[in-house]
């Protein structure tokens, strides 16, 4: 809730620019990083896009 | 003239985030013989910026999701070969083990999950997302499904997607900020890109992110604290998305009794949203100090005081929060640009052509308000009207204005106020061409920035200066207080070393720079 | 070689009532630890690090200069018990549920190769299988006796350790008894517990050990605590 943020501060999740973490550690504020990936393209999508190019 | 030999190495479905990229190149930098090096993702726009750098990149193939490693070397033919296999070598080396990356705890576990995440910080209350843009929208939503208020500071989230994300956060009664939402305070904490000043009695609601820094800073040398300063991103106050987060953060704050005074700020909004933004706080029942840099309202009444610079805004504010006469401190404000004018006398006026090179957008805008007023209208890559638009980003012509927070300087680069590079290689360049006389630029502290911008530029200002000699003058503003991690004071007197003239607000940099430029 | 301080099983093999007497053969010497074998071929080991504590291991200051095949006695005079290789007491915090749920997901890369194994519970396959100085297979299934042994959950029986490396087959022997190294330790113990920054340290300091085996033991424990298989 919106008003849980502001009048608690900030307890965060970093998703991204580290940097963005580390500052929050600095001004001793609550923060976790969630160490977010890319997803990875489905085996069933590249497969279909492997036939659509004529592949096998 | 010859390119020095290169080397353009493409490393095809390969994804790093900007910052390693940014850290790799300037290991690369360090070693012997590397006369250039650049990681980037294979984007046009990144191409644009490579060739504009010095490679060539005939014949290359790359997609915005390969990264290309370019280098070029300095050393002589024989050993340029050499010098290149290294440094490709050192690259994928580097990418593998990221250098100067401070980390607070070493090894400390990473949750890969959002769950995960909020497993180890269970009263999460905030994600901030910034990953590239064509992931950022399903991230954000993610969080606010999980309701956690989201700032998104990611750029490039499509514009349906944006609003899908706001109808569902408005549903949960959650704020997002953002897309391009790059700085906000709250309770005085800096996220993102934003200054380390003391908490107060004012609030803000910025569309805008260095109009909230520089209202921000400006405040704060007037003594005047800041308890929440909230971003909305630039999209959020046009008519396709209403004003929907802005007008939700208004109502927070204006049933706040933390805060006193209210101030808005940003580029003018839609009109239907101005109108939406006047009413709010027309009836809102506390001092609200409006800042559309540039807008067309005038006239203050019944507690809504209308500006249009940032640091007119802040007096104001400030005037407000000490219960002062506000109309008293914009017109003691305007006087004292006045006096810029004997500062200017004794510079020397008529110097030549103006080139202003911004990492904040806002600061931009208001810098070619300033200078329309003095000089007439400047030409931009981000300008005030399509009549003046730059053909090309990359080449000034006549007085101009370039905004290096624009799409052609950032897609899958660090934005301008954390790599000064791009900015201080462009002081060189403008400085070989005999008309140009002044050089304006701001300088952006603060957390999430540049640990030594001022330093990073200076290297360039040096450069052109060796270049140009005297015929260049120099102005600046630093946006920024003492206690950010670079130390306002301390960035000025790198400046001042320098010979440029720093002012104490964008506004005033841009005067200045102005009647300098003015003949 | 100065003993500075044991794990509290050390000696309980120890021959002599009196001044209990370890005579162990060096088997394998590595850069930081040395393991050795003792009576009935059980692995001992000196230890030059207190993260690499493990059951009937000794601490030393300096990395001792052995060779394969020397003996070594050790008297049990004045040497302090700094590590118990016991599971520690207490329960899973639910809280956790979804980091184990990640930490099943670990099977990818180089440990792709026991996941489906893994996965179906096809145990007498993970012997010996897989990259690694101890293999993977064997580590995953470490993990998974002392996340067995843990919650009390019916364990495997221990598969024919022939089948793979002496060092691979003592852990596993180890572990089906209840014993577990420090690292693994650690992590069990926060699991139990309800500090964050705890549990992701000791999270961090065995996925940061060896190139594979704490990943591939930590899936092990994770597939043993949350059941799912």
């Amino acid at each position: 809730m919106m008003n849980r943020l502001l009048k608690e501060g900030p307890k965060t999740v970093n998703i991204g620019i580290e940097q963005f973490y580390l500052d929050l550690v600095t001004q001793k504020a609550e923060a976790v990083i969630w160490d977010w990936r890319p997803p990875a393209a489905s085996a069933d999508l590249l497969a279909r896009l492997k036939k659509l190019k004529g592949g096998s | 003239m010859t390119y020095s030999a290169q080397r353009l190495e493409i490393l095809p479905r390969t994804y790093y985030d900007s910052v390693t990229l940014m850290l790799v190149a300037r290991e690369l930098l360090k070693l012997e013989g590397v006369a250039e090096a650049s990681l980037n993702m294979g984007t046009e726009a990144n191409f644009r910026i490579m060739q504009a750098g010095g490679f060539d990149l005939a014949g290359v193939e790359a997609t915005p999701n390969d990264l290309v490693i370019a280098i070029r070397s300095a050393a002589p033919e024989t050993q340029s070969q050499g010098v290149l296999d290294d440094a490709v070598a050192k690259a994928k080396e580097y990418l593998a083990n990221p250098p100067g990356r401070k980390m607070d705890t070493e090894g400390s576990y990473r949750p890969k999950s959002l769950d995960g995440a909020l497993s180890l910080l269970l009263d999460a209350n905030l994600a901030i997302v910034s990953v590239a843009g064509r992931y950022a929208g399903d991230v954000a939503m993610q969080c606010v499904q999980k309701g956690l208020n989201v700032m998104i500071y990611s750029d490039n989230v499509p514009l349906e997607r944006e609003i899908e994300i706001k109808r569902a956060a408005s549903e949960k009664n959650l704020l997002v900020m953002g897309p391009d939402c790059g700085t906000v305070i709250i309770r005085g904490t800096a996220l993102g890109m934003a200054n380390a000043c003391p908490v107060g009695p004012v609030s803000i609601v910025a569309a805008a992110g260095t109009g909230l820094q520089e209202v921000h800073v400006q405040l704060a040398r007037r003594g005047v604290g800041v308890l929440h300063g909230i971003g909305t991103g630039g999209r959020d106050v046009k008519r396709e998305v209403g004003g929907v987060m802005c007008l939700r953060a208004i109502d927070a704050l204006l049933a706040d009794d933390e805060v006193r005074v209210l101030v808005v700020v940003g580029k003018p909004p839609a009109p239907e949203v101005e109108q939406k933004i006047l009413d709010a706080v027309r009836g809102g029942g506390k001092p609200a100090v409006l800042g559309f840099v540039g807008g067309a309202a005038k006239g203050d009444s019944g507690g809504v005081y209308v500006c249009r610079e940032l640091e007119e805004t802040a007096a104001v504010a400030a005037a407000l929060a000490n219960g002062e006469d506000a109309a008293k401190a914009r017109s003691s404000l305007f006087t004292e640009y006045e006096e810029l004018r004997r500062q200017a006398d004794a510079i020397g006026r008529g110097r030549g052509y103006l080139r202003g090179l911004f990492s904040g957008g806002t600061l931009c805008y208001e810098a070619q308000l300033v200078a329309r007023d003095v000089i007439g209208p400047v030409r931009s890559n981000a300008p005030l009207d399509e009549s003046v638009r730059l053909a090309d980003s990359f080449v000034s012509v006549g007085h101009s204005m370039v905004d290096y927070g624009e799409d052609e300087f950032t897609q899958g680069r660090l934005h301008p106020m954390i790599d000064v590079s791009l900015r201080a290689e462009r002081i060189v360049r403008e400085a070989r061409s005999p008309d140009v006389g002044v050089v304006l630029l701001d300088v952006v502290l603060g957390y999430g920035c540049d640990e030594d911008p001022a330093g990073g530029l200076a290297d360039g200002i040096r450069k052109a200066r060796e270049a140009a000699g005297d015929r260049i003058a120099f102005v600046a503003s630093v946006c920024g207080v003492d206690a950010d991690p670079q130390n306002a004071s301390r960035q000025r007197e790198t400046l001042r070393e320098l010979g440029v003239h720093v002012c104490d607000s964008n506004a005033r940099a841009a005067r200045l720079a102005s009647m300098l430029a003015e003949g | 070689m100065r003993i500075s301080g044991v794990s509290a099983d050390f000696f309980s093999l120890a021959k002599g009532a009196e001044e209990p007497v370890l005579s162990l053969k060096v088997r394998e010497v590595y850069s930081r630890t040395i393991n050795l074998e003792g009576q009935g071929g059980r692995r001992y080991s000196i230890v030059t690090s207190e993260l690499d504590f493990g059951p009937r291991s000794a601490l030393t200051d300096e990395p001792p200069r052995m060779a394969c095949g020397e003996r070594v006695y050790i008297r049990a005079a004045d040497a302090s018990v700094m590590y118990d290789p016991k599971l520690p007491a207490g329960g899973l915090n639910e809280r956790w549920a979804p980091l184990l749920r990640e930490w099943s997901g670990l099977l990818e890369g180089e440990l792709a190769v026991i996941k489906s194994p893994a996965t179906e519970g096809r145990y007498e396959e993970l012997t010996g299988l897989g990259p690694g100085s101890t293999p993977v297979g064997d580590d995953f299934m470490a993990g998974f006796l002392s996340g067995c042994m843990w919650t009390g959950r019916r364990r495997p029986p221990l598969p024919d350790l022939s089948r793979t490396t002496w060092l691979s087959g003592e852990i596993l022997r180890d572990a089906a008894e209840g014993l577990v190294w420090r690292r693994g330790r650690d992590v069990i113990s926060a699991l139990s517990a309800d500090d964050a920054g705890r549990l992701q340290e000791a999270a961090g300091r065995i996925l940061n050990w060896g190139s594979t085996s704490g990943r591939a033991w930590l899936a092990g424990l994770s597939a043993a605590l949350t059941g799912g298989l």
